[in-house]
């Protein structure tokens, strides 16, 4: 290991050490949530930093398994906004459930580390690596709320299933490393390169272990049909983990697609086009038809949050059909995603701030009267994740399905689906709309004071949700950078 | 300068948005801030507009891209951009001018009113979307700062909007634009369609190259394009909204209805005047349609009894008159007249609010009377806003509609000349009306308002001084010596190219020719009008007075009994439109409606219902045993197992 590797690896290290300061601090002040914060803010700030820095310099790092390039920055930022937004919106909702917020805010660092390493790693082994030390903490996260049976039985049950996927994940590993004789993705994809050549029929071997690993990560992204956990797993869920659980884990499964299917599986690419294909037609549809019948907005969230899996799963299928576009926008989708979907269910865990207070879709009428400026916030997020313009959801939509277009054939197909089921969405998502305007509130509620903390995290998310959608122009040229970091 | 330019828009925007989040905790202070940065935003203008006219900036002035706001490919890609060209700084001129001082007005006006705040944050959102309508340099932001305008008209409309009143005639204003912008949103789309961008300049110069292949006609997208100006200027047939819109606050009807933004139809034709002059006969529609409005407004003008309605009919005549200058190829008379008029008019208007707040909100000309010793700064200020409109030499209305009625004449549009000679009488006419009725003979006022008629504080008469000395002197400064003043000189790089399509015969200008003997005449039209409102109306001027004579106007209204009908009922548009619009368009969107609710709501809602049905369907999948799910996994793994092996055999 050498100075280079060291500065390389920097940013995964420092993230690491924030996580194991988070502890210290709350060892030697226990209890309170000030200092923890701090602590957890200020070293995502510095980790964020260090990131920028190490992106400046791309490089590799133990013998070609690590890689920090365009991509890597990409995503190590984004992970870094999502788990900072989940601190940020968490302690409001946690504080008055007596759940401890240093330990909620530690599991979510080392998941970050977890994150981090899927999005610079090339190679299988360490790639799935990250991934474990990804989901271990989700499941903790998921059984947060330890007297609460629900939740325990939403985190049993994700995380049975879990290891159940992961190992079909890594059978299919195995088997490509069977193959191929190595596990270093640049490798892989040479040596997939020559056998695609060759233009013969693949092994039965390789053709499973395509299975496999597509299973696996359709488990991750909880594409349809391998989504059972979800509704149980974010039901189950405190409300600002539901809201982690629907963005970071699917955006860091997204980044292990982008490692693995393009970079590594990109020469089979034909080969993987069609399954694809169907996933996203499946998962956007299914979603969307059982979200119409939702009456909770969490659920309905979720379910939602399942269609939005397929959206982004038109953006790899479009790549793999031939457009490079495809890739800039799944990237493009990945972030509008992030902050417009963490917006809405911050409103939601601000409406729950009070204990005993349900997500269902009652809870939101009269709101627009109770608490105006929520109600304004939750409809901007609504509208994006519909994908109106002006804002950041329309041009996720637009970009990935503009490259299907162009993609042309079957793909085309699938722009017509995703468009239907645009359409379809806008129900379940205007519905909260009207509820929060148009009905009078059930019972007469007090409005609820919510932390400045919990306060400039919305501002942030709605500033960026409509800055994405009024100059998508920079985001735009950096997810360009991090698609041909990956290609070329 | 480019970051100057930028920030003249978006001070009133910051405005906007600080004013409307903390406006409520300001209260009575909210002008503040509103006020602060107009103010601050026409001073930026004032020394942009400097760098313009001097030359600073070229010919072909400065262009700024800001953004890319739609990046969709090399086929489709908008930006967001300005440009400052001698003619936006024209518009800049009036527009931050008039804003500022409508701001300031506003203060004493609205003083009382429980919504100050709200109005003071519309106000700066009309100021932001009409600064970026003149600066854009793109079809679709213009049309985007377009609905803006539009929108904000109707918030400021119906800014009483508990008065039922305002809220039809915001609506009315709102809807009835709708009809100009379908018209002006099929033209951007024409325009794209034909060159593939939407930069104003570009696609212009594409649409008139020679041998150009257009899939729609030149003149049908200037046409479409005139549609749109016709809405947001309020042309025949869509002229009814205006005179509504006066149920809005005073300083609005100044600024929005008078100066700015019904002028930026008048802006819009003139930004594209290269097109037009590429398409004679859609130039005589424009003629045509100016001149029929000018006349029909000011033949309604007369016999209204409304002070503010009579101001509106007048606007209306004198867009008229701009847009039949534009028609015949008087590009730079039509802006000079959108100058001097925005003056002139925003003067007459902020007096009739000054009048309005003396007698304690009365409308009505017959319950005014005899306040010119009252209020004698209002009376002054509004005498000289009515000789400006009159046409009066030396003062700023006489140089540009004597501009614009020798242009029609000495470019062959004799008729367009005829029906404006007499506009210019009938102008004459109904602005000593108003002032005969409102300022001389005897009070009518009501007893108990009486009493108390007070001049309006210093806030509000000092933007009426301000605004009558370029009523006074624009036309000297700016108009003479006439068609070869500083208008002409600065607004030539814009118009250059357009006029050398239309091949326009250079005449000098000929005091003892033709020139001087059209300048005669319509200085005499408009002393006969003045001297017959006098003798009807009344007057009290040093060395002049003569009672009313409400007998001999009763004489004659009875000798022409349809026509005074027809003027007073408007020519019964309205009810011309309640008939079409309202009855027989109520009842085939009755059909529609039924045809909408069973056949096509009820497709839709089988739809749905089948969908949920469906979906409720796919929840029973969900039955929380992990059991099952574990299973179902292992069924799509074999599922998917199966499919590659099929797909990889090739």
């Amino acid at each position: 290991m050498s100075w280079q590797d060291v500065a390389i690896v920097g940013p995964l290290v420092g993230a690491i050490l924030v996580a194991i300061a988070i502890l210290l601090v709350d060892l030697v002040v226990p209890g309170r949530r000030g200092p923890a914060l701090t602590v957890a803010l200020l070293g995502l700030g510095l980790v964020a930093v260090l990131t920028a820095l190490a992106g400046r310099t791309p490089g590799q790092a133990f013998g070609g398994a690590y890689t920090v390039d365009a991509l890597t920055t990409f995503l190590d930022l984004l992970f870094i906004s999502i788990v900072g937004l989940t601190i940020v919106f968490a302690p409001d909702y946690l504080e008055p459930r007596d759940l401890p917020i240093a330990e909620f805010a530690a599991v979510l660092v080392f998941a970050l580390t977890g994150a981090m390493l899927i999005a610079a790693s090339t190679d299988l082994l360490v790639l799935f690596l990250g991934l474990e030390l990804m989901v271990l903490p989700g499941y903790l996260l998921a059984g947060f709320a330890k007297r609460d049976s629900l939740s325990t039985e939403g985190a049993i049950k994700y995380f049975l299933l879990g290891s159940f996927s992961s190992a079909i994940f890594l059978f299919g590993l195995a088997y490509v490393w069977g193959i191929t004789g190595t596990t270093r993705v640049a490798e892989v994809a040479a040596e997939l390169a020559r056998v695609a050549a060759g233009g013969a029929a693949l092994q039965p071997g390789l053709a499973l272990g395509l299975a496999f690993m597509t299973t696996g990560v359709a488990f991750k992204i909880a594409a349809v049909p391998f989504h059972y956990w979800t509704p149980d797993a974010y039901q189950g869920s405190p409300t600002p983990i539901t809201g982690y659980l629907s963005v970071g884990p699917k955006v860091g499964a997204f980044a292990l697609i982008l490692r693995l299917f393009v970079g590594a599986l990109g020469p089979l690419r034909a080969d993987w086009l069609d399954v694809i294909i169907v996933l996203a037609a499946l998962t956007m549809t299914l979603g969307n038809l059982v979200a119409l019948t939702q009456g909770n907005v969490k659920r309905m969230l979720a379910y939602s949050s399942i269609a939005h899996t397929g959206y982004m799963l038109v953006g790899l299928a479009a790549y793999a059909g031939g457009r490079q576009e495809g890739l800039q926008g799944l990237l493009y989708y990945g972030a509008a995603y992030t902050f417009m979907n963490l917006g809405a269910f911050a409103v939601v865990a601000a409406l729950q701030h009070r204990p005993g207070v349900t997500s269902a879709l009652e809870t939101f009428a009269g709101l627009g009267r109770r608490e105006p400026l929520l109600g304004i916030l939750m409809t901007l997020f609504l509208l994006s994740l519909t994908g109106i313009p002006p804002t950041a959801g329309f041009f996720a939509k637009a970009y990935v399905i503009l490259a299907a277009v162009q993609a042309g054939g079957a793909l085309s197909v699938l722009a017509v689906i995703a468009v239907l089921n645009a359409a379809a969405a806008a129900f379940y998502y205007l519905r909260v709309v009207v509820y929060m305007f148009m009905r009078e509130p059930v019972a007469e509620t007090e409005p609820q004071r919510h932390s400045s903390l919990v306060w400039a995290g919305l501002w942030a998310t709605t500033v960026l949700t409509i800055v994405l959608g009024l100059v998508p122009g920079p985001l735009l040229s950096v997810v360009t950078d991090a698609a041909k970091a990956l290609t070329s | 300068m480019e970051s100057l330019v930028v920030l003249i828009p978006a001070l009133p925007l910051a405005g906007f948005i600080l004013t409307g989040l903390f406006g409520r905790r300001l209260d009575k202070e909210a002008h503040w801030l509103a006020v602060g940065v107009v103010v601050v935003s026409w001073l930026i203008s004032m020394v942009v507009v400097v760098a313009a006219l001097s030359g600073r900036l070229g010919d072909a002035g400065l262009s700024i891209k800001l953004w890319e706001w739609i990046p969709a490919g090399k086929a489709f890609h908008v930006d967001v951009g300005f440009t400052v060209d001698n003619l936006t700084a024209v518009l800049l001129i009036v527009v931050t001018t008039i804003g500022m001082l409508v701001h300031v007005y506003s203060i004493g006006y609205m003083a009382h009113d429980p919504g100050y705040w709200r109005f003071f944050a519309y106000l700066n959102l009309f100021m932001f979307s009409m600064l970026v309508l003149v600066l854009a340099s793109s079809f679709l932001v213009v049309f985007v700062a377009w609905e803006l305008v539009g929108l904000s008209s109707y918030l400021l409309i119906g800014f009483w909007y508990g008065r039922r009143s305002a809220a039809l005639a915001a609506k009315k204003a709102f809807i009835v634009n709708r009809v100009g912008d379908v018209g002006f949103a099929l033209g951007i789309m024409a325009i794209f369609v034909n060159t593939g961008t939407f930069e104003i300049r570009e696609s212009i110069e594409k649409l008139t190259a020679a041998g150009a292949v257009l899939t729609v006609p030149l003149p049908v997208i200037a046409l479409l394009v005139f549609a749109g100006a016709m809405g947001k200027s309020a042309q025949f047939p869509l002229h009814v909204w205006l005179p509504d819109a006066m149920e809005g606050p005073t300083p609005v009807s100044a600024l929005i209805h008078a100066a700015t933004m019904v002028n930026a139809g008048v802006y819009l034709v003139a930004r594209t005047n290269l097109l037009f002059a590429h398409a004679p006969d859609a130039m005589v529609v424009v003629a045509a349609i100016g001149i029929f409005t000018a006349i029909l407004a000011a033949s309604i003008a007369l016999t209204q009894t409304d002070i503010k309605r009579v101001l509106a009919y007048s606007t209306l005549s004198q867009l008229g008159y701009m847009f039949a200058a534009l028609g015949v190829g008087a590009w730079a008379a039509a802006i000079f007249h959108l100058m001097s008029h925005g003056f002139f008019k925003g003067l007459l208007f902020l007096d009739s609010g000054s009048v309005i707040h003396a007698v304690d909100g009365e409308q009505d000309m017959r319950l005014m009377g005899g306040l010119s010793r009252k209020i004698p700064i209002t009376y002054g200020t509004m005498l000289i806003g009515s000789v400006a409109i009159s046409g009066i030499p030396p003062l700023a209305g006489f140089f540009s509609k004597d501009e614009i009625l020798a242009s029609a004449f000495k470019n062959g549009f004799l008729w367009v000349w005829l029906v404006g000679f007499i506009v210019a009488g009938l102008t004459a006419f109904y602005m000593f009306r108003l002032m005969g009725l409102t300022f001389w003979g005897p009070s009518r006022v009501d007893r108990q308002v009486e009493p108390h008629i007070h001049e309006s504080p210093p806030v509000m008469t000092g933007p009426l001084i301000v605004l009558a000395i370029p009523s006074v002197f624009l036309g000297l400064l700016i108009g003479f010596p006439p068609e070869s003043g500083l208008i002409h000189q600065w607004l030539e790089p814009v118009f250059t190219d357009g006029l050398e399509v239309l091949h326009r015969p250079e005449a000098a200008f000929n005091v003892f020719g033709i020139d001087g003997a059209l300048v005669l005449s319509s200085v005499l039209i408009a002393a006969v009008g003045i001297a017959v409102a006098w003798r009807l109306f009344g007057v009290e001027l040093p060395r002049l007075s003569r009672e009313p004579d409400p007998e001999r106007v009763r004489a004659l209204t009875a000798r022409a009994p349809f026509l005074y009908r027809a003027s007073l009922n408007k020519w019964w548009f309205d009810d011309l439109y309640d008939l079409l619009f309202i009855r027989v368009g109520g009842r085939v969107a009755a059909f529609l409606w039924w045809f909408d609710r069973v056949i096509v709501d009820g497709t839709v809602n089988q739809i749905g219902i089948e969908t949920q049905r469906a979906g409720r369907l796919l929840r029973q999948v969900q039955t929380g045993r992990v059991q099952n799910y574990a299973l179902g996994i292992a069924l799509g793994l074999l599922v998917m197992a199966g499919s590659y092996l099929v797909i990889t055999a090739r």
